[in-house]
């Protein structure tokens, strides 16, 4: 049978989900099927009769006026202005097979209906008011539709103007139902529109919001925090500080991400079209998929791609670094430490789309023993990982860096530079009760002034925490291996973390 | 299209009700702090207005329509004097403010007795520069007969209040008349609840017309571009920026800020493409009309 996948015409003998597309949905990461049902969508009898002035768009009442109005559209394209005057503009003449009557009526603005000139039944005239009054037509209040377009045009008409066409408007709608598939199981009928993953298109003038991006997505994968009928949004890189790079209506598919806040980082993907706002940067739109988006609830996901892929290779060797950078055909130079087991710290163009629109990056290697493995707490202290990544970088970044403001021979600490004030969110968690083991990192919790510090001890101690703070002021939130080697660390250096797993 | 509303609210965590606005597309239009309480007026287009009202009733705040919120509504009083003025003009134009209106106290005061009340082509203007008119009346039907009829001309949506309870016209809300101090009592209440329905009811209308031809950039929207490319928010007062249904009046002098205004940029044209821009003849204000998409050509 004929179907289609991911937009792309597809025929199979198959007539299940797993056996098509080669894989079970699950309720966790389902697809979903579109099926087309079509339909002649009349939009209220409503008709567009053309002039020599331009359209006019009335909607139509449903009255015996209308009925005579649909059954003698032929009668009345043709017809030339009879006359205008200060409240209504009057296009005839035609017969008419109604009672004459003197009443008088009241006509609201706009107001489309059938009169008489000069009270003659053979001098039937269509009027267009410009203005509500109180008059006499001719006829029974013979109001059958209104004016909802192009009203200035009635402003504008002379006595040579004329009604040129008279067409109802009608439109053929497609209608989808979309069909949420969780197993494989799933039957697949003739024409269905199997969506299984969402595309995206990527903006180059947004070099780090991208970057942002490609680094959520590095799995493939993109995860729904929030669902609402105008976006869906991820929350998993809430807190990342980003500049302002383009500030763009964000239209129906848009990418963007909110750039100030307490929900920046946050990636936004909308439904509708939205005014553009200076807290957001929108960096890409959805060129496939949005539909299956629309269907997901919060902690579903979906695949995702673009046709960048990420070029990042901080914590990598300068061997795996040339791998990936020859995937993506652009110049690979080793810089620094250049053995195939140096670990690259640095990366220049730092950006994959500054490095694409270079065509050529350079990345620097140091000795592996200068880069440490850090085993990071979060099941204790979700809240100062959260702040430990932030501040080395390795929320984005698979390689994390220290900056070292106290080192001394004859003192058994090392301490790096924090954020004093997101360490104002540091609440107390995990901290020593007993002892402060060598190696374990601590950072001053919010019950200290110098909040947010960090710090490592190179022995055991039963007295004061990492930092040099009391038990109760510190939170543990990793543990390096081997501390030994940062004997040799001093003031002003750097040292870099690599996550251990 | 755009609605307005209210957050009201504490200043704890309000910030997240603000940024949840601008995430759905949303114009924070003022915010007033009252030491631990705070109002957020705001636009939005509806479809997620419950997810917002959720997060609202968390914060332990409420958000509320403000229907008149992009509406500069004219109260005419037949004269200046004491028997027409302040009771119940003030009164009813209190009320409308709550409900979010610019309300504008006109006061006319041609010739001498029952003749004060002329409305002559300057009146007429000034009275069509709103968006709704409340013309309050005194005791008299044979007198408020005689000035419903000068009225007939006005092509804005109005209103006709006076002391009668009933009389001859469908826009007509009556116990109300001259009063000799504030209208506080129950009854009292309900005539100004009475005027606000009727007076929801007609505008409604004009909504939905404007909606079926809407100019491609909402009120709000201009508002908004105006005030950052001016720099005039916070400087001119509260609201030197009052909304209409489709269009905006700016309280600066035309003759001095005239091309400034048509140059203000809106996507990838100007003000001046999108309206036409006049002198008001009320105070030396500018009045913008936005153009619908017919108007500019489209379909």
């Amino acid at each position: 049978m004929n179907i289609m996948l991911d937009s792309n015409p597809t025929k199979t003998d198959k007539n299940t989900i797993e056996k098509i597309i080669g894989y079970a949905p699950t309720p966790d990461m389902p697809i979903i099927i579109e099926r087309k049902t079509t339909k002649d969508v009349t939009i209220k009898n409503t008709y567009d009769i053309t002039t020599t002035k331009g359209i006019l768009r009335i909607e139509t009442y449903n009255n015996e006026y209308y009925q005579f109005f649909k059954n003698n559209i032929e009668k009345f394209e043709g017809l030339n202005i009879q006359w205008t005057d200060k409240n209504t503009v009057n296009f005839g003449t035609f017969p008419v097979n109604s009672d004459v009557t003197r009443k008088q009526f009241d006509y609201e603005s706009y107001d489309v209906l059938f009169g008489l000139s000069g009270f003659d039944k053979s001098q039937g005239v269509i009027i267009f008011v410009k203005k509500g009054y109180i008059g006499n037509n001719g006829l029974e209040k013979g109001v059958f539709g209104k004016v909802v377009k192009g009203k200035h045009l009635l402003f504008e008409m002379e006595s040579s103007d004329k009604i040129i066409k008279i067409e109802k408007r009608q439109v053929r709608s497609e209608i989808f139902d979309y069909k949420i598939v969780t197993s494989g199981n799933e039957l697949v009928q003739e024409n269905d529109h199997i969506i299984t993953k969402v595309v995206v298109d990527l903006d180059e003038n947004c070099p780090y919001t991208c970057e942002h991006f490609l680094f959520l997505t590095a799995n493939g994968i993109f995860e729904i925090t929030e669902s609402l009928n105008t976006y869906c949004k991820n929350a998993s890189l809430k807190g990342v500080t980003l500049p302002n790079e383009q500030t763009k209506l964000r239209s129906k598919g848009s990418l963007s991400v909110r750039i100030s806040g307490k929900e920046e980082g946050c990636v936004y993907i909308y439904f509708n079209d939205s005014i553009e706002d200076k807290t957001h940067t929108v960096f890409g739109n959805v060129i496939k998929g949005l539909e299956l988006l629309q269907q997901l609830k919060p902690k579903q996901k979906t695949k995702i791609s673009s046709s960048i892929m990420r070029i990042n290779t901080l914590g990598l060797t300068q061997l795996q670094a040339e791998k990936l950078v020859k995937k993506s055909g652009i110049e690979h130079i080793r810089v620094g430490n250049a053995s195939d087991d140096a670990i690259i710290i640095r990366q220049d163009p730092e950006l994959t789309l500054d490095a694409i629109k270079k065509n050529s990056i350079a990345t620097e290697g140091v000795d592996p023993k200068n880069v440490f493995k850090v085993q990071l707490y979060e099941d204790v202290a979700p809240n100062t990982v959260r702040y430990f990544k932030i501040i080395t970088g390795l929320k984005t970044r698979a390689l994390g860096r220290l900056s070292v403001i106290f080192a001394h021979e004859e003192v058994d600490m090392i301490l790096f530079t924090g954020d004093t004030k997101l360490g104002g969110d540091l609440i107390p968690e995990n901290h020593p009760t007993n002892i402060v083991k060598a190696g374990d990192i601590g950072v001053t919790n919010m019950a200290s002034r110098q909040k947010g510090t960090v710090g490592v001890r190179f022995n055991d101690n039963d007295e004061y925490g990492p930092t040099g703070e009391d038990f109760s002021h510190t939170n543990i939130v990793a543990h390096i291996e081997n501390i030994g080697a940062l004997s040799s660390i001093k003031d002003n250096d750097t040292i870099y973390l690599l996550l251990d797993g | 299209m755009f609605k307005m509303y209210v957050f009201k609210g504490g200043t704890y965590r309000h910030d997240e009700i603000i940024e949840k606005i601008e995430d759905l597309g949303g114009i924070v239009m003022q915010k007033t702090p009252m030491q631990t309480e705070i109002d957020i007026t705001f636009a939005l287009q509806a479809p997620d207005l419950d997810n917002l009202k959720e997060l609202a009733k968390k914060l332990k705040g409420d958000i509320l329509e403000i229907p008149f919120g992009d509406m500069e509504i004219a109260i005419v009083s037949p004269s200046l004097s004491r028997h027409h003025l302040p009771h119940p003009v003030c009164d009813i134009s209190e009320f409308l403010r709550r409900y979010g209106a610019t309300t504008n106290i006109v006061g006319l005061a041609r010739g001498y007795g029952k003749t004060i009340f002329q409305i002559k082509d300057i009146e007429k203007k000034m009275i069509e520069e709103h968006d709704a008119a409340i013309f309050s009346y005194g005791l008299f039907s044979d007198c408020i007969v005689l000035k419903e009829k000068e009225t007939k001309e006005i092509s804005t949506s109005y209103i006709i209040c006076g002391g009668p309870s009933k009389m001859p016209f469908d826009n007509y809300i009556g116990n109300i008349g001259r009063k000799g101090g504030r209208m506080r009592s129950a009854a009292e209440i309900a005539t100004l609840e009475e005027l606000k329905e009727m007076l929801l009811e007609k505008i409604e209308k004009t909504r939905e017309s404007i909606e079926k031809d809407p100019p491609p950039y909402a009120p709000v929207y201009i508002k908004r571009a105006l005030e950052e490319q001016l720099g005039i928010k916070g400087t001119l007062g509260d609201n030197p920026v009052v909304l209409h249904l489709n269009g905006l009046r700016i309280k600066l002098p035309y003759n001095i800020y005239y091309n400034k205004i048509c140059d203000v940029k809106i996507g990838n044209v100007t003000l001046g493409d999108l309206s036409r821009i006049n002198k008001s003849y009320m105070n030396d204000t500018i009045l913008v009309r936005l153009l619908s998409e017919s108007e500019l050509g489209g379909e």
